[in-house]
């Protein structure tokens, strides 16, 4: 694994342990938990991270997040009351640590230091509450914690410590909020050449009792480390918590860092001067030497923790819950099932030709193992909606906040589960919907009392499976859409002709338009740029449709439906000269023979039961050649509120498609949406059964543009 | 013909090339952007496509276009014969790289051309656009012109082309 | 400016105020530098009235110390300032620039 993959894998963790952190604070602050139920989760997700950051040299991450686990370690041990206030704090501080995590992956997304400090500034309050007026030479009081030791610190200051704007008092002070600082002995030598006076010619040393780990302690000199030789010796006390400590599993540099007694740096100094002994050919010496030659431990720390390391040898926990896996080996093995599906099927096209009754009854046994391993590997890549939900509560606490507006959110379907893919591409969507409807859709409590209703805004998500397809809902008790509004507002932003009659679902589709915004007033939350036809692209995008009810006054609720998966569809194969197409199943209601000679040459649409049926000649608009059938047929195909006849020749029946998308170069295609290897090798296309008739539309709109235009062109040619 | 699979191991090596014939002129692409050469066979047409894009094949389950090269120098079309190849290149694009086709008449042999043996493209009169030519060899006494895969088979341009036909 | 020099008495006055610190060591310095060439019998070096001293201030004291001989009276007089007493106290140092805690009956502005 490279450096890069290591990173990725890195950020890939810590967001997921950011996302633990904030739904076990939210809950927390809900009232739908207790601290103590879940700071242990809390504290675990901010120490893994800090650790996981130390070993990257992440040192900012390392150093805020250092502060954030010291807060929650005091909450553990019952030392520090969790307030809402605090809560709040934490929220804020897990929102600068995930920038902190984004800056890594993308550093143009720098995180806000003014942000970082203040939060520091904020979450040291709790660290060092204020304390009585001690005098400071006055020490003899200050409580001494039990497992305390001295640890002695020597500081041989480099010459331009005060030039580089720092100053030892302030080490001094605050190593005083560590512990006790005793003994210190400062020295100057002024022997060395001419005296300057900027430069610094101290030295210092002095013994500090704290229980402080030496990682709290090296940061106070994490200024001055580059340009002078801080020296810290754990105390002896040390040694005997070494061999105590002892339930992880932890190599010798871990345990030495765990109790304490080495910091990382220190351990990544002496990991790398191993690593540049190997290089060298040199004989790499153990790690313990090295830290004892670098004056990092003391040798009765390394023999400590070298013997405890090795009863733990035996001790390796085998119950790990969870695999992280490559999301790349997952879809080649995904890509190798449908390769195996594809060549299942062409092999029931050869088994079906020798009338061999055992072979079939075999190798149907075979087709349905092949059917259930497609499954459970499309399943490994299925995971629960409700991790998308629980950014979702983020959101609508933070914009309810901004807003000053009180809002309920339920949420219902949360272990619905959906394709990781799709999840990561729904997010932004959902958010955006979200946000909408906190900010537009729910009035403002006193609109509210006005109108008669509850003075707390209720916003629902719910998830829920409907034949094949995944639907997620997102509804609202707020103020609705008006349809007059938007019509008004379509025609004077130029997207709907003022004498066009549409019905209430087509108008509210308007505002899914591009250029399209209702915002009377643009707040700060939503009309970032960023309209609602982002969001239908990007369900679409999924192929999935979306759609909206509305009520005035009841509230609005978004639809959107997704396929389960990207992969794999069940499709229904039908001919259209020699090409072969595939209509996703879901979509098709039914199958009618087609009497082309029973129609009107220049219509375009048939009664189905009494009721007008548009159809699509499939041959012509996707412009196939050849002789037309005698017998054709139409597939009757729903989508959304949406109901067309599809005109193909022969229908085939179904199978199931591995999904290949088409070359980029292919882009500009309408109407289809994919490829497919068929059991025969030949290779069909996946009609995106909405697009076609979109499609369709448009051809159909400028052939009907009035007479004018078209004499206008054929001028030109 | 037997498919060939070529050694990727050469393919690192510059100065090779692969010479084929389209329309009785002799053409050459470096060896490195060379997957595999293939017969003429099960290419599916494309609805709507211009008439440059023969269609896709299914290279052992991968979906792969395959470009009439004659159509896309603006020359007529390729008439598929016995000997009608398809040779398969690595495109590079955003950071990847596509497998694409190309029809010719005939393969004919990897050969060594050393970069002094390559003369600039004459300014007119090889009847293809010039950014597509890479220079011109004079091997035994016959012209052979060195393609720019990436510019011939460049996705972007054949896309927007694709595009505008697609738009009529 | 930060530093006066005069003469009081038998004792050679060096009365630093309102700043002694990095950003001004080096113009007192300058005036110093004179002092300890030419070091004077008595000298008292009066830090009373500084409201802003740090470790490089409490530095350059330390080195005019060091520069002046045996038999010169050194008194280095902080009275009651507060900013000044707290470098020295940080520093565990007492007046003579020596460590506190070897005679820790003695107040810090001993010789005031």
């Amino acid at each position: 694994m490279d450096m890069h993959e290591a990173q990725l894998l890195f950020i890939n963790e810590a967001e997921e342990l950011l996302d633990v952190m904030e739904s076990c604070l939210l809950e927390v602050e809900a009232g739908d938990a207790t601290i103590d139920a879940h700071i242990d989760a809390i504290f675990r997700a901010a120490h893994t991270i800090k650790g996981s950051a130390g070993l990257f040299g992440f040192d900012a991450i390392v150093a805020f997040t250092h502060s954030v686990e010291s807060v929650l370690e005091q909450v553990r041990a019952d030392k520090l009351e969790f307030t809402p206030a605090l809560a709040e704090l934490l929220l804020d501080c897990h929102r600068h640590m995930v920038q902190m995590i984004q800056s890594i992956a993308d550093p143009e997304l720098a995180s806000d230091k003014n942000q970082g400090t203040k939060l520091l500034a904020a979450l040291d309050v709790y660290l060092h509450p204020p304390k009585s007026d001690e005098p400071l030479t006055d020490t003899s009081q200050a409580p001494i914690p039990d497992d305390s030791g001295h640890w002695s610190i020597h500081i041989d200051y480099g010459r331009e410590v005060f030039r580089d704007g720092m100053d030892p008092c302030s080490q001094l002070k605050f190593l005083q909020t560590l512990g006790q600082v005793d003994d210190v002995r400062v020295t100057a030598d002024f022997s060395d050449g001419e005296f300057d006076p900027e430069c610094c010619y101290l030295r210092l040393q002095m013994a500090l009792i704290s229980s402080a780990d030496k990682q709290q302690i090296e940061e106070v000199f994490e200024f001055i480390q580059d340009s002078s030789k801080v020296t810290i010796s754990a105390p002896k006390a040390l040694v005997n918590k070494v061999q105590a400590c002892a339930e992880d599993d932890a190599r010798l540099g871990e345990t030495l860092v765990n109790s304490g007694a080495l910091t990382k740096r220190e351990l990544e100094m002496a990991l790398a001067e191993q690593r540049r002994a190997l290089q060298e050919n040199r004989q790499a010496e153990a790690l313990g030497n090295m830290l004892i030659k670098q004056g990092a431990v003391d040798k009765s720390l390394v023999s400590a923790a070298l013997s405890k390391q090795k009863n733990q040898e035996h001790k390796r926990p085998i119950d790990l819950q969870f695999l992280k896996v490559d999301a790349r080996k997952l879809d080649n093995l995904i890509g190798l099932i449908g390769e195996l599906v594809t060549a299942g099927a062409a092999n029931e096209l050869l088994i079906g030709q020798l009338a061999h009754e055992k072979l079939q009854e075999s190798f149907a046994g075979m087709t349905l193992l092949v059917e259930q391993i497609r499954d459970a590997a499309l399943g490994l890549r299925m995971v629960q909606i409700g991790e998308s939900f629980g950014r979702l509560k983020r959101i609508v606490r933070d914009v309810s906040k901004e807003l000053g507006k009180d809002i309920n959110l339920e949420v219902l379907g949360a272990e619905t589960e959906l394709d990781k893919s799709m999840v990561e591409k729904l997010s932004d969507p959902l958010m955006h919907i979200v946000r909408n409807a906190i900010d537009h859709g729910i009035e403002p409590q006193d609109v509210r009392i006005y109108k008669g209703k509850p003075s707390q805004g209720q916003l629902c998500l719910n998830a829920y499976h409907e034949a094949g397809a995944v639907v997620i809902e997102i509804t609202d008790d707020g103020a609705g859409l008006d349809p007059d509004r938007i019509r008004a507002k379509a025609i004077e932003n130029g997207i709907l002709d003022t004498d066009k009659q549409l019905s209430k679902e087509d108008i509210y589709k308007l505002i899914f338009e591009p250029g399209f915004s209702t915002a009377s007033a643009i707040t700060n939350l939503s009309g970032r740029g960023v309209g609602m036809d982002v969001v239908k692209r990007n369900i679409e995008e999924l192929r999935g449709q979306i759609s909206i009810a509305s009520d005035i006054n009841q509230g609005t609720r978004f639809r959107i439906r997704l396929p389960l998966t990207l992969a794999i569809i069940d499709g229904f194969e039908v001919t259209v000269g020699d090409a072969h197409l595939v209509i996703p199943v879901n979509m098709i209601q039914e199958c009618l023979a087609f009497d082309a000679e029973a129609l009107a040459v220049e219509r375009d649409y048939l009664n189905l039961r009494g009721e007008v049926l548009p159809f699509v000649r499939v041959r012509d608009i996707l412009k196939i050649p050849g002789q037309r059938l005698q017998r054709e047929h139409v597939v009757v195909v729903q989508f959304g509120e949406n109901r067309a006849g599809l005109v193909v020749e022969t229908l085939l029946g179904e199978l199931q498609a591995v999904i290949k998308p088409l070359n980029k170069m292919f882009r500009a295609i309408r109407g289809i949406g994919g490829s497919t290897v068929m059991g025969s090798g030949d290779i069909g296309f996946i009609l995106d059964v909405p697009q076609l008739i979109e499609f369709t539309m448009h051809k159909e709109s400028r052939q009907c543009a009035p007479a004018s235009d078209k004499s206008e062109k054929e001028k030109h040619e | 013909m037997n498919d060939v699979v070529l050694d990727p191991l050469h393919a690192s090596q510059h100065h090779q090339y692969l010479t084929f014939v389209l329309r009785d002129e002799c053409f050459a692409v470096g060896i490195e952007a060379v997957k595999e050469i293939i017969e003429y066979s099960g290419v599916t047409a494309i609805p709507l496509m211009p008439d440059f894009v023969k269609g896709v094949l299914n290279l052992r389950g991968e979906v792969v276009p395959v470009i009439d090269l004659s159509l896309r120098f603006g020359k007529s079309v390729t008439q598929i014969q016995k000997r009608s190849c398809i040779i398969i290149l690595e495109i590079p694009f955003e950071q990847h790289h596509v497998v694409l086709g190309v029809v010719v008449d005939a393969v004919n042999e990897v050969l060594d051309i050393e970069p002094h043996q390559i003369e600039a493209p004459p300014t007119f009169g090889a009847k293809i656009r010039a950014q597509f030519i890479k220079g011109v060899a004079n091997i035994d006494e016959q012209f052979v012109i060195l393609l720019h895969a990436e510019k011939v088979l460049s996705v972007e341009e054949m896309a927007s082309i694709i595009e505008n036909v697609i738009e009529q | 400016m930060a530093i006066n020099l005069f003469n009081k008495a038998d004792f050679t006055v060096v009365e630093c105020d309102g700043e002694l610190s990095i950003f001004n060591v080096r113009e007192a310095f300058l005036q110093l530098s004179e002092l300890a060439e030419q070091p004077p019998e008595k000298l008292i070096l009066d830090l009373s009235s500084l409201l802003e001293f740090d470790s490089a201030g409490m530095q350059l004291c330390w080195w005019l110390k060091s520069r002046m001989p045996e038999h010169t009276e050194f008194v280095l007089s902080m009275a009651d300032n507060d900013v000044v007493q707290k470098v020295f106290a940080l520093y565990q140092l007492d007046a003579d620039f020596q460590p506190l805690a070897d005679n820790p009956q003695e107040p810090v502005n001993g010789h005031a």
